[in-house]
């Protein structure tokens, strides 16, 4: 349906995507109902799975399909969002592993180009689309995570290094992970904001302390660092010192842009799942079971056409920046309801299976409860397009003006 | 509404938009609330001569569209009107337009399009009947044959306008299949009964058609052969409507926006509470996802009458039907009582959107028809649940 409306240009694009796919790449493996099989929870932790992981992303890169809308400079494709678009719904098919990358790739790879000195840029950049060097973000700290300005890791200049010490958590994929984007606090006798600065971080230096978190759903794709002595290059600062706030805030307006234009994406995954589901449990019949089965269907639809039009309007300028995070609230929100209805239409058997029996419905209801908080929760998301796209005005928050060693804190 | 029209669609969309918002103040169309009509022909002739009624004619008819794309470049016109709740059978007008261009016999077309494009003729479309199916599976209208032709027999339900009207387009069973027939309002045997209308700018009526003698040239295609024009015409309705309705849900919100950052409690703006940030911003979010949806829905009736223009179609009217009224009541809720009152212009509005919302077929029974794409045919869809 996507390709039937398209442009010319686009669809011999996409011509050459699936070809290139088919020929290089093995599909992706596929359940009885014809859904495609997740992949188990550990292997993203893997060494072999990510060897093969970073093979297929230089056999994408090498072809001309990573870094699609990035500079071609960088090692980028310089083309459009809608090119980027059409890969990745037809990658989709594949097992390229690309989620390994997902991150490191769209938000860190952004960032650098948008932040980073000619010297880091020509550096990182074409080894981060190829797939050499994972990146991964150091965001939240266990003191908090919604209130990012309020970071307590600390870096201390010493010659021509800083010196970082402190706790950050939340970091997915830190296992496989060779770089880390690292806010820290340069400045505690200034407010919140003018006090941070952010580094490139080499997850080999010493004092880098990685440790796995276990979650609800029995994966471990998060960690907790910890941060002890740490030494880094100061050429390794991205953005001017104490002046990192900006770079923090334009690495979440990359993401929330990325979530958007990769939200649309994963909604694009149909619904023949839960008809095959509803059909084997024999509800099917019902036609309250399929208008919800349909309303699910148009709300991916619809999530889709909006993160479109919201992505190519901040593109060409018609829609202010801010636009971004309502597109992640909208298609997390998806994410959750998709899981839910799962999970309601198996039943008991989504409570209680036997050992080795498919426990997708509850796996997927557990996972799915991440969507609304990991990359910014829903309730942050509106707050920031409620401001910054709607004018309306911020809650009192007595912080904002106060020197940050005088604001209290975890 | 469409982030990327042409420069001749913006012209177009500016000119219009300026026109209704110099001559059509909501104290206008309050003015009309009460008139018999509820509209007023001599603003026809000026939507006429903006182009309202050509979009979906072809040039050599007489007709001819801004970009090549009519049912994207009316949905333009359509979004303006919306946003002020205009009054009068804009679009079921144009649904005759397009039966006539595409269907007609070269002699309707020479009758009636030049009227139609140049605001002398209003038409209507009289396509839903009791069981709101608004479908070809609903109709029920039978057009049975006689000496001069056709005999019809049935009631209409909700046809939109059909006072104002010079014509009626008639959907009817005939023996073999679904046909279409284009009979003059005054035609013996027509009775027109008004309906009260929660749309205080459109009026509605039940039009009962007890053995109407047409001539078989009245027909509007072939006999028997109108299913894939009348699945053709909803679609485009259903893109129209959505496009209207958004419209008239982007001034809502913007009126509403301004309101809550001027209106102060407790001491500072309402719109500075979380509980009313956090609604708008959904709000925005089921706004832009509605635009979106509308403008494929009008892209997809443009490319052509295929799966996708059907599932777009479906799409936009299931999402916007659902989504719609729910940020028009929420706008009321954010304005409190002030938004309760007769005389504060946001009832207009939500007025319009509940109806549109209800029209056309209800989000329910789109919902059926994805689900009959999609697969799902456990129940025959229809079957047994109409629910009048």
């Amino acid at each position: 349906m996507a390709d039937e409306l398209e442009s010319a240009e686009l669809h011999t694009y996409r011509e050459r995507a699936r070809a290139w796919l088919a020929a290089n790449i093995p599909p992706r493996a596929r359940l009885d109902d014809g859904s495609y099989e997740e992949p188990d929870l550990m292997a993203e932790s893997d060494p072999a799975y990510i060897a093969v992981a970073r093979e297929r992303q230089a056999a994408v890169f090498d072809a001309g399909f990573a870094g699609i809308p990035f500079p071609v400079e960088y090692g980028g494709q310089g083309l459009s969002y809608d090119h980027e678009r059409v890969f990745l719904e037809e990658q989709a098919a594949y097992d390229t592993r690309s989620q390994v990358f997902m991150v490191s790739i769209n938000i860190l790879g952004a960032t650098v180009v948008e932040f980073g000195t000619e010297e880091q840029k020509k550096r990182h950049v074409p080894k981060i689309l190829r797939g050499e060097e994972i990146w991964l973000q150091f965001l939240s700290e266990p003191s908090g995570g919604s209130d990012l300005a309020g970071m307590l890791t600390r870096a201390t200049r010493d010659g021509d290094t800083y010196v970082i010490n402190g706790q950050k958590t939340w970091s997915t994929g830190a296992q496989r992970s060779d770089f880390a984007i690292c806010p820290t606090r340069t400045r505690w006798d200034v407010p919140k904001h003018k006090g941070i600065s952010v580094f490139i971080l080499d997850l080999r230096s010493p004092g880098v302390d990685l440790r796995p978190i276990k979650q609800i759903n029995g994966g471990a794709e998060f960690c907790e660092e910890f941060l002890t002595d740490v030494v880094v290059p100061a050429s390794n600062m991205l953005g001017d010192e104490n002046e990192g706030w900006r770079v923090a805030r334009g690495l979440l307006n990359i993401e929330h842009a990325w979530q958007g234009r990769n939200s649309g994406v994963a909604e694009a995954v149909g619904v023949d799942d839960l008809i095959a589901l509803a059909t084997e449990r024999g509800l099917i019949g019902d036609v309250g079971v399929q208008r919800k089965i349909v309303d699910l269907h148009v709300a991916s639809h619809v999530q889709s056409l909006a993160a479109q039009r919201i992505t190519n309007g901040m593109t060409s300028g018609a829609l202010h920046h801010g636009y971004g995070p309502i597109v992640k609230v909208g298609g997390a929100l998806n994410r959750q309801r998709r899981a839910e209805l799962g999970k309601s239409l198996a039943g008991s058997v989504a409570a209680g299976w036997r050992p080795g029996d498919e426990d997708r419905w509850s796996r997927d209801l557990l996972s799915s409860r991440s969507a609304t908080l990991a990359g910014g929760s829903n309730e942050v998301l509106r707050n920031n397009v409620s401001e910054q796209v709607l004018g309306l005005p911020r809650e009192a928050s007595p912080d904002r003006e106060l020197p940050f060693n005088q604001v209290p804190h975890n | 509404m469409d982030l990327a029209l042409s420069e001749d669609q913006q012209f177009f969309r500016d000119t219009t938009r300026k026109y209704l918002l110099s001559e059509w103040p909501m104290s206008r169309v309050r003015g009309l609330i009460d008139d018999p009509l509820g509209f007023d022909r001599g603003a026809w002739q000026q939507g006429a001569e903006l182009g309202w009624f050509s979009m979906l004619v072809p040039e050599e008819l007489g007709g001819g569209s801004v970009s090549g794309a009519g049912v994207s470049d009316l949905a333009i016109v359509a979004e303006e009107l919306g946003r002020v709740v205009f009054p009068g059978p804009v679009l079921p007008t144009n649904v005759v337009a397009l039966a006539l261009a595409t269907e007609g016999s070269s002699a309707q077309q020479a009758a009636h399009l030049p009227g139609i494009v140049g605001g002398e003729v209003i038409a209507t479309w009289a396509i839903a009947e009791a069981n709101d199916r608004w479908d070809g599976a609903g109709v029920g209208l039978e057009a049975t044959p006689s000496a001069g032709g056709f005999r019809l027999h049935g009631t209409k339900h909700f046809v939109q306008d059909a006072h104002v009207a010079d014509l009626l387009l008639v959907a009817a069973r005939t023996a073999g299949g679904l046909s279409q027939f284009l009979v003059p309002a005054t035609a013996a045997g027509i009775t027109i009964e008004p309906l009260q209308s929660l749309d205080l700018g459109r009026r509605l009526a039940n039009v009962a058609f007890d053995g109407v003698e047409v001539s078989a040239t009245d027909a509007v295609g072939d006999i028997d052969g109108a299913e894939e024009a009348i699945r053709r015409q909803l679609n485009v309705a259903v893109a129209l409507q959505s496009a209207e309705t958004v419209g008239a849900l982007d001034a809502l919100f913007d009126m509403t926006l301004a309101y809550a950052k001027d209106r102060k409690a407790f001491g500072r703006p309402i719109g500075s509470f979380q509980a009313l940030k956090h609604r708008l911003a959904d709000m925005l979010l089921w706004l832009e996802s509605s635009k979106a949806a509308a403008v494929a829905a009008a892209h997809a009736a443009d490319a052509g009458n295929g799966a996708a223009s059907d599932e777009l179609a479906s799409v936009a009217k299931c999402y916007i039907g659902e989504r719609g009224p729910e940020i028009a009541r929420d706008c009321l809720q954010i304005h409190g009582g002030i938004g309760f009152t007769w005389e504060h212009d946001l009832h207009l509005y939500l007025r319009r959107v509940e109806a549109n919302a209800a029209l056309y077929g209800s989000p329910d029974r789109h919902r059926d028809r994805l689900a009959t794409a999609l697969g799902m045919t456990g129940v025959a869809v229809g079957e047994g649940r109409d629910r009048g």
